[in-house]
């Protein structure tokens, strides 16, 4: 058993240096897509515990304080995080949509950051099967229609095949690299995957930094290009 | 004394099949020196016992009656002793199940054998819908040994119940090593009787081991707790 919580700096201590990093990732963001659009965007990494989900609810935040619409969607049906984030009860949601049939409106959680949710609800057995289902990317493309970004938290790409899938169907994928913690090795590989796949990675967070301990790192986001990868 | 844990109503669950039986089991409470006594029947899918608020409510007006007769000087409160599992919040939204009496406490229990539910998730949920989640009998669960898990789930907010039983030390001496251990680094919130008519009410030899090995301060944090009144 392990104790953690999730901060939303964004909303938390909206003058923070955190904050403003994550402000600048969405810069990035705008930046990347002057000439391809970026609206489904995939929070991914190597491996668990990097920082995906804090980079989701802080990128996401950014967005609600910039008075876009916005939604999560937590895609992690194995280690769904999204509604311990939110303090949300994780009874309803997606597994209800792909078994019961139920509109998908009816399970969006409005939650008071502003910040719409799709949460994973009960336990699905079989993550890849549903996350490569037509029902799964009709949902996906009638949201694009309801909201300006959809934020998709999805599982480490070295774990399991559930992010590669979901990698098929949005924009563009922000890939987190805990800083002391990911193995040089391990975000490696992920990249040569998504790679492989010809995703479009749009740039990489190095996230876990204590701002005030590596002042030399202070507030740096990494764009990936195929020029720096090594660099990673 | 408060007790927030015991299978007295009768008719309801597997803790008293008569009117006259759970009298007795008052009377024994009273006689350990409760003054506030829970009564919180299984609702558990599993073994069917699934008697409803509004149903439970009935039998409990009538039993607080019959002892309201009798002039004793007992408080009762209904409540549910709930066997988690993710249906349980539609039925807590419901309110087809109870908390522990007016508080926002929820006594919840889980498999005492093997894990089959996430204890931390099933905390995050409860308290995400604005209850605080009393974890019942946790020195049963053969799987929750790590004692620093305790300290986890109770930073997550959940609170700590320990049966009486387990501190005398009738569940054997595993179990009993492990409430004592809890009680000594303060990670206990309740103690309480989980009295059924097939099971003795230890409450009072507990308060007496406890007091004996922890000092009155202690026994009364975790004997009379009145945080749930």
């Amino acid at each position: 058993m392990e104790f953690f919580e999730y901060r939303n700096v964004v909303i938390e201590t909206p003058n923070s240096a955190e904050a403003e990093a994550y402000r600048k990732l969405e810069l990035n963001i705008q930046m990347m897509s002057i000439d391809q659009k970026t609206q489904v965007i995939q929070c991914t990494s190597a491996t668990p515990e990097d920082g995906k989900t804090t980079t989701s609810i802080n990128l996401a935040a950014v967005y609600a304080e910039k008075g876009k619409k916005v939604i999560i969607l937590d895609f992690d049906m194995r280690r769904p995080k999204i509604h311990r984030a939110f303090h949300q009860p994780n009874d309803k949601g997606f597994y209800d949509y792909i078994t019961n049939d139920v509109d998908y409106h009816e399970l969006i959680i409005h939650d008071k950051s502003g910040i719409d949710l799709m949460l994973t609800g009960k336990h699905m057995s079989f993550p890849h099967i549903v996350l490569e289902s037509h029902k799964t990317i009709d949902m996906v493309q009638a949201l694009r229609n309801e909201y300006d970004y959809i934020i998709i938290d999805s599982p480490p790409i070295l774990s399991v095949t559930d992010a590669m899938i979901i990698s098929s169907y949005v924009d563009g994928i922000i890939y987190v690299v805990a800083y002391n913690k990911t193995k040089k090795e391990d975000a490696k590989s992920g990249l040569v995957q998504l790679q492989k796949n010809n995703s479009r990675v749009l740039g990489a967070v190095l996230a876990n930094i204590d701002v005030r301990k590596n002042k030399v790192y202070y507030g740096y986001y990494g764009k990936y290009t195929s020029e720096n990868k090594d660099n990673i | 004394m408060v007790d927030i844990h015991a299978h007295i109503l009768p008719f309801v669950d597997d803790g008293s099949s008569s009117l006259e039986v759970s009298i007795e089991l008052i009377r024994e409470a009273m006689d350990c020196g409760v003054k506030n006594q829970f009564l919180t029947p299984h609702f558990m899918k599993t073994r069917n016992f699934l008697s409803v608020a509004e149903e439970n409510q009935k039998v409990f007006q009538s039993f607080k009656e019959t002892i309201k007769q009798r002039g004793w000087d007992i408080n009762l409160y209904l409540g549910n002793e709930i066997y988690y599992s993710i249906d349980v919040l539609e039925s807590l939204r419901k309110k087809h199940i109870l908390p522990l009496g007016n508080s926002n406490k929820v006594l919840i229990e889980f498999s005492l054998s093997e894990m089959l539910e996430d204890m931390p998730e099933a905390v995050h949920n409860i308290s995400s819908l604005g209850y605080v989640p009393v974890i019942a009998h946790v020195e049963r669960y053969s799987y929750l040994n790590r004692l620093d898990d305790i300290k986890i789930l109770r930073r997550m907010g959940a609170m700590i119940q320990v049966n009486a039983s387990s501190i005398v030390g009738l569940s054997g001496k595993t179990q009993q090593a492990k409430a004592m251990k809890m009680i000594k680094l303060n990670d206990v919130d309740f103690v309480a009787s989980d009295v059924h008519a097939s099971r003795l009410n230890h409450m009072k030899q507990a308060y007496a081991l406890v007091l004996k090995k922890f000092g009155r301060d202690m026994a009364e944090k975790i004997f009379n707790n009145q945080s749930v009144l």
